[in-house]
């Protein structure tokens, strides 16, 4: 008997030494143009080559241009040089590359599931630690630092120490107007920013098995917030009917073989989780970030503050600190608060079902006077099939930018940021100080969310505007 | 060159709060820079902009040796430049009650050691500090041992495997190179029986 995660994890074992350290394979490797250039460098003065070049596949995201002139101009000279610098080590190594010009470009994590190249069963490596968004198709996906895109480039595997696994059950059913997105603020509201610290987080129960991928990646994007590396869902009808319209290759042509052998892909009794956390789906509503954590979230209904536990004098300091940041009080209605910034986008927010949502509140309305609305969608198909929908011209004729993919203002290294004092309701990941831009102030939210702030100019309940 | 880390000595800096994210250990926009060297200065950047107190340690001429945090230090992004940026400052060793697993994976590889106190430990060393902010502390790789002055030791866990990673002279993809024949077996395997799984299309 054994969990989802150990027999992915048991599949992949190479070898294991005597300090009870793990070499896994690695199926798949994403590499992208912030966390690898450093890694190309000293592989290339260890003389040391790639051990699989079809492995990996190299994207541009953080620091892409999301204006339509980015093809010939890119403003900040440094982002042009890393990205130039992916471009020459992708040239150099052989190494595949979607560049700014490609059709699939666009975020990594919305990229992957999108063409089609994470799989049930696999595992995934990337230098970024949203990579844990690719669980949800039922791989051992996980985040990793510089060194270790070196390691995995020249052996194609990293040692790991097993981590145990943490089970969230989640019954019930979201409502009408509450998101993924609110399930994984509940979720890390709930074990809060180190809950999942040395653990594999599976997703489960009947609210996980209505959601759509889309869904699905969305509360396993959230999951490094928990303080895990690895969030993953079981892979099942819906799983295989999101991938056999997208496979290519090899997955394509073994897809029959494949679908059978991920029958046994599933954990065979709950009570094999090392940990098991129960959550209702009906008892989570629109939420917002008003701290500093992604941690720090109440209902768009309620009070800045409500369910959070006073803690001990460290946390106590650090709520204290997080307000002052955020300039806001204990027990202020969270409707109360205004907004400069309304952005929709990021590896957590960007897919074209987060867009319908969005879109389904904005249509037909113009965002509130002096608030800024940026829409940017996760990859060039994502941007295309909008258009091709209408949802663009939604988006435009409500007042908001309509841009090309990219990281944008999640992380800020590309030239759209918030500025100094300036409040965002954001679709994106982290509400850290500085995050989206110094002195930048963050609540995270879902689309709907997002963009019934943007129409009332404060944080706003999308049930408020959908009644 | 990758050399053997037996011990850290040194005073430290505190900072008791949750959370340090690597944001502020290493705000993005530095994140552009393409080298691993010479980060230090980068080091929280933001933080000491604002002039917080947090790192007003910062301003003295001789860099801690140790940094004392609190839960989950070094969580969120997994940038490594937060670990570089340490290092090249002059810090070597990280102590907290838990670390943002990246963090301290990438920790381990720069020779940095990350190693945690159990809370009650934790309070002792704070209290420690509080009382001698320049006190020299001395950790013990082999034996996991932190000494404080006044002959008082503390018991600091490692990662599985980290302690032997710290002490060795060899650098990890050298290590893992003996392991080529297994990863041929593993490929091979997946080769034949599962080759939906061998590459991306």
């Amino acid at each position: 008997m054994s969990t989802l995660f150990d027999k992915i994890w048991d599949a992949h074992r190479v070898a294991r030494n005597d300090a009870g350290d793990e070499l896994v394979y690695i199926d798949r490797h994403l590499v992208h143009e912030v966390s690898s250039p450093q890694a190309f460098t000293a592989l290339a003065e260890a003389g040391r080559g790639i051990r699989s070049n079809a492995r990996h596949i190299a994207v541009q995201d953080h620091n892409v241009p999301t204006t339509a002139d980015r093809l010939s101009y890119i403003a900040s000279p440094e982002s042009a040089a890393q990205i130039e610098a992916l471009r020459g080590n992708a040239r150099r190594t052989g190494m595949r590359l979607l560049d700014l010009d490609d059709a699939r470009q666009g975020i990594v994590h919305v990229v992957a599931p999108e063409q089609g190249w994470v799989l049930p069963g696999s595992t995934v490596a990337c230098g970024d630690s949203h990579t844990a968004t690719l669980g949800a198709l039922g791989a051992l996906a996980c985040g990793v630092g510089t060194s270790e895109v070196e390691h995995l480039m020249s052996t194609q595997s990293l040692w790991m120490r097993k981590p145990l696994t943490l089970g969230i059950e989640i019954a019930g059913t979201l409502g009408p107007g509450v998101y993924a997105k609110d399930l994984a603020l509940a979720v890390i509201h709930r074990i809060g920013t180190g809950g999942g610290v040395g653990h594999a987080i599976e997703y489960y129960g009947p609210a996980v098995r209505a959601l759509s991928i889309e869904a699905r990646l969305t509360l396993c994007n959230m999951t490094i917030e928990a303080g895990s590396r690895f969030g993953l869902v079981a892979p099942d009808a819906t799983t295989i009917a999101y991938l056999r319209e997208r496979v290519k290759g090899a997955a394509r042509e073994h897809f029959d073989a494949a679908v059978a052998a991920w029958a046994h892909l599933h954990t065979d009794d709950p009570a094999d989780y090392r940990r098991r956390v129960a959550m209702d789906a009906a008892a989570v509503v629109p939420t917002a970030t008003w701290g500093t954590t992604p941690a720090d979230s109440a209902a768009l209904t309620g009070r800045v503050g409500d369910g959070t536990p006073a803690g001990d004098a460290t946390e106590q300091e650090r709520i204290a600190a997080a307000l002052a940041y955020m300039g806001l009080e204990t027990g202020q209605a969270m409707s109360s608060v205004p907004i400069d910034i309304a952005f929709i986008g990021s590896c957590t927010n960007s897919r074209i079902e987060d867009l319908r949502a969005a879109a389904g509140i904005v249509r037909g309305q113009r965002i509130a006077a002096g608030v800024r609305g940026l829409v940017v969608p996760g990859s060039t198909q994502v941007k295309h099939e909008a258009e091709a929908e209408g949802l663009a011209q939604v988006f435009v004729d409500a007042g908001f930018e309509w841009r090309e993919s990219g990281c944008s203002m999640c992380i800020g290294m590309n030239g759209d940021s918030v500025g100094a004092g300036q409040r965002c309701a954001s679709t994106s990941n982290r509400n850290f100080e500085n995050r989206q831009g110094q002195g930048g102030r963050t609540h995270l939210l879902s689309p709907a969310a997002v963009a019934a702030s943007a129409l009332r100019g404060r944080l706003t309940d999308p049930r408020e505007v959908m009644a | 060159m990758k050399r053997s880390v037996t011990t850290v000595a040194g005073h430290a800096a505190l900072i008791n709060r949750d959370d340090i994210d690597t944001d502020a250990l290493f705000p993005a926009p530095y994140l552009r820079l393409t080298q691993r060297s010479g980060m230090g200065r980068y080091l929280f950047a933001d933080w000491r902009a604002d002039a917080r107190p947090e790192v007003a340690f910062m301003q003295a001429a001789e860099p801690p040796r140790f940094l004392v945090g609190a839960v989950n230090f070094g969580c969120g992004s997994s940038r490594e430049q937060a670990v570089w940026a340490l290092a090249d400052y002059g810090v070597q060793a990280v102590l907290a009650m838990s670390f943002g697993d990246i963090f301290r994976n990438n920790c381990v590889k720069n020779d940095v050691v990350a190693a945690t106190l159990s809370p009650d430990d934790h309070a002792t060393l704070v209290k420690a500090l509080a009382a001698n902010p320049g006190a020299e502390l001395r950790l013990d790789i082999a034996s996991r041992t932190l000494q404080l002055p006044g002959d008082l030791d503390l018991p600091v866990v490692l990662a599985e495997g980290h302690a032997e990673q710290l002490l060795s002279a060899e650098d990890h993809i050298a290590r893992t190179l003996h392991y080529t024949d297994a990863l041929q077996a593993y490929e091979d395997r997946v080769k034949s029986e599962q080759p939906w799984l061998a590459r991306i299309d």
